[in-house]
């Protein structure tokens, strides 16, 4: 009686992380430091997942902390302006989000490469720039920021708890949500993009909706990561727009495997449990050599990323053993 | 079932990884009362990891210094409780602090914590200690925004500190006071023309803090000041050459500069070096830090900075001698002098200690209301009428400050703070160099 999709090792494995990730409330109790890292584990899992998907259409961004830090500007404007309910807010705020991501996309859809990452790094300065003028600092609160509403309110039984769920829940159906648009035919299309946009062109496919497609759903998902991180805070202030906050989700992405649904999320999991880990034995300093050189050591031995490391153990292995030549 | 091999591989190193951060870090609760546990708040990684050090070396000298005295008398227990810190690296960053202030309130169970530098980072995890009500003595976080918010709970946290407002009105009184006579003066400038400051900030609550008390101040004192240049930088940067175009264009008679160490050297340096801007400079008092005497160099000469604890220029007065000990004892336990933070959290645990001495018991809340009626003597930094209390209403410390101008000793081959301002402690006249040039006429 085991569903059909369940034969496949990649559903199975994604059930098993599932399970564990239920599972992981009840393993960590009470304690809030734990929770705060699961919590802020799933965000950047959202977050490193949506700059991953826009590289499935062959663009690259060093400047999505824009759409992060505009995700949580929005949503908690809406939420404390209008009175609606927070998690509506969240979505509201990553639509606008959105409609600027796909704005931001129509002037630079025909740029690549490092053109294309320089353009959304300006992009993500501007906007901290706009956030603080004094013209817009009554709304924004300048460089002082404001305080936020939590996402569950701590008078509510049981808030740690719905709040991690809440957030496993979106990020789940974030990857799901990616999940079907690659195996979708706009997947395919995007393929096509990336692959040679030149022959894809010649295929009959117009590459300009599709990239401008992917930036308004990256841009989306994006801005929902960031509104969850100042809704978890209970405060937003322009270090939102930060150049680490840009590239904390490439690091994780070409950590864990770029181009792959999986490689974000097992990046992410690998690089905060390290991170997290290393300083519980009391190394600082020492983390970002240790972090530095597994983002080196992957790039030149795994250049698929952590995700490819069992099918490079069996390659490794079908070598010793003759079977492959 | 040999597919499940490889995926087995890949869950095996998350779950290590769990173990290893889950593991590892337990500590027992302390309702034992064996020790009295204060968490430190400290960037010990990022670009404030220079004053992160200072926090912490100067926090455990002062455990040490009281657990020497066989620590802290609880009078619940009838007997001295020693100190034991705890360090939480903020990693100069908001998730940093967030993660490090849960992991010592709710894991390491802290009774108390000190410490806290960035206002962008205290912001972020001041929440975490208003929900789980914490005693907290916040010797960072300068900015307004953080002390005198209302949107959750503070009053369990105490600023040790003088505020962005406090630290700004001593700069603008010091520049209308001592600086615009005497440049008016050498060069014969007319009465009626403002005097021209430029300023330079770090983009944060910070910097934006002081830039909004600067433009105040000048305007409710109605001061003959004109704000000619306002240049930010981004935290952590180190190339300011596009600023000091940008400010040396507009001409100033002086330059602010609101930063942090190991912004404000090569800041300086490229000033005067690769800019020319033969104008004065001055800082704010968190660079008051001897790792600013000896990297900034010969380029550093008559320089000023505001500042409420300097290792070598130290105020007459009161405190003096306990000063001169704090720096003896650090120097020999460290190789090095301490900095301002370093100062402002060495007596935060002396403030924590006592409140706890004054509660009789390490009970949250008793702590709490021990720390809001504190009064005790000033300790190595001059305080107001020379007692640390917190203010009523935002629960902020007092302190006096002064300003020191730089001067190249060829004794040890580097700069040397002397007190030029207020005329109370002063050292020595404030000294416009032979270099310096006025701004516009």
């Amino acid at each position: 009686m085991i569903p059909q999709f369940l034969q496949e090792r990649r559903y199975q494995f994604a059930v098993l992380a599932f399970i564990v990730a239920i599972l992981l409330p009840v393993i960590v109790g009470s304690n809030q430091y734990y929770r705060t890292v699961l919590i802020l584990m799933l965000i950047f899992i959202i977050y490193a997942s949506a700059w991953n998907f826009l590289t499935f259409s062959g663009q690259g961004s060093l400047g999505h902390a824009a759409f992060f830090g505009l995700g949580g500007y929005f949503s908690s404007l809406i939420a404390i302006n209008s009175g609606i309910p927070l998690i509506i807010a969240v979505f509201a705020g990553a639509c606008v989000t959105a409609g600027i991501g796909v704005l931001i996309g129509m002037t630079c859809v025909r740029l690549r490469e490092w053109f294309l990452a320089m353009v959304t790094f300006g992009f993500a300065v501007i906007i901290q720039t706009l956030i603080v003028i004094s013209q817009l600092s009554p709304i924004t609160g300048g460089w002082d920021g404001f305080a936020v509403p939590k996402l569950i309110p701590s008078s509510i039984p049981g808030s740690p708890n719905l709040e991690y769920y809440g957030i496993l829940a979106i990020a789940v159906g974030s990857i799901l949500v990616f999940h079907l648009l690659l195996k979708s035919k706009i997947g395919l299309a995007l393929a096509a993009i990336r692959e040679n946009e030149m022959e894809a062109k010649a295929s009959g496919i117009n590459p300009v909706p599709f990239k401008l497609f992917a930036f308004g759903i990256s841009s989306f998902i994006t801005a929902i990561a960031g509104a969850l991180e100042v809704c978890h805070f209970g405060y937003i202030s322009p270090e939102i727009f930060g150049t680490d906050i840009s590239f904390w989700p490439i690091i994780y992405s070409i950590t864990g495997g770029l181009g792959t649904l999986a490689g974000p999320i097992i990046g992410t999991i690998v690089i905060s449990l390290l991170w997290e880990g290393l300083n519980a034995l009391g190394f600082t300093y020492e983390r970002f050599i240790v972090i530095g050189i597994l983002l080196i050591l992957t790039i030149i031995f795994l250049p698929k990323g952590l995700v490819s490391l069992p099918e490079r153990l069996q390659y490794l292995k079908r070598i010793k053993t003759g079977d492959e030549k | 079932m040999k597919h499940w091999v490889p995926y087995s591989l890949v869950m095996s190193i998350v779950i290590i990884g769990a173990l290893l951060f889950s593991g590892c870090t337990e500590q027992p609760a302390s309702e034992s009362a064996e020790s009295i546990k204060i968490g430190v708040v400290a960037s010990m990684s990022g670009p404030a990891s220079t004053t992160g050090k200072d926090i912490w070396q100067s926090a455990e000298l002062a455990a040490q210094e009281i657990n020497a005295q066989g620590g802290v008398f609880v009078k619940d227990l009838n007997k001295k409780i020693p100190i034991t810190l705890v360090q939480g690296d903020d990693e100069s960053t908001r998730e940093g602090g967030i993660k490090a202030v849960s992991k010592l309130i709710t894991q390491d169970n802290v009774d108390l914590l000190v410490g806290g530098y960035s206002s962008a980072v205290v912001s972020a995890h001041q929440s975490i200690v208003a929900d789980n009500k914490v005693p907290y003595i916040i010797s960072g976080g300068s900015s307004t925004s953080v002390s005198h918010r209302d949107d959750i709970d503070t009053s369990y946290m105490f600023f040790h500190r003088p505020n962005t407002d406090d630290s700004a009105k001593a700069s603008i009184l010091f520049i209308d006071e001592m600086v615009r006579p005497e440049i008016y003066k050498k060069f014969n400038l007319p009465d009626d023309r403002p005097l021209r400051l430029a300023l330079i900030f770090q983009d944060s609550p910070f910097g934006k803090g002081q830039q909004g008390a600067v433009r105040n101040l000048t305007q409710d004192l109605n001061l003959p000041i004109e704000i000619v240049a306002e240049e930010t930088f981004k935290m952590g940067e180190s190339d300011f050459r596009t600023a000091l175009t940008s400010v040396k264009a507009k001409k100033p008679d002086i330059i602010y500069a609101v930063t942090f160490l190991n912004e404000l050297i090569p800041l300086t340096q490229q000033a005067r070096r690769d800019v020319g801007l033969d104008t004065l400079i001055l800082s704010i008092e968190n660079n008051d830090d001897p790792d600013y005497y000896s990297g900034v160099g010969a380029l550093g000469d008559y320089t000023l900075m505001e500042s409420r604890f300097s290792p070598y220029a130290i105020p007459k007065g009161s405190t003096s001698e306990r000063t001169k000990k704090f720096l003896e004892d650090f120097q020999t336990k460290y190789g090095g002098f301490a900095g301002m933070m370093g100062a402002a959290t060495y007596e935060s645990v002396y403030i924590a200690a006592k409140a706890i001495e004054n509660a009789g018991t390490v009970q949250k809340d008793a702590v709490r209301k021990a720390l809001s009626e504190i009064s005790m003597d000033h300790m190595i930094e001059v305080m107001k009428d020379q007692v640390i209390r917190f203010s009523p209403d935002y629960q902020e410390s007092s302190f006096d400050l002064y300003v020191e101008q730089m001067k190249m000793d060829p004794a040890v081959g580097e700069i040397r703070p002397h007190i030029v301002w207020p005329e109370s402690i002063r050292e020595t006249g404030f000294v416009i160099p032979d270099w310096y040039q006025p701004g516009s006429p």
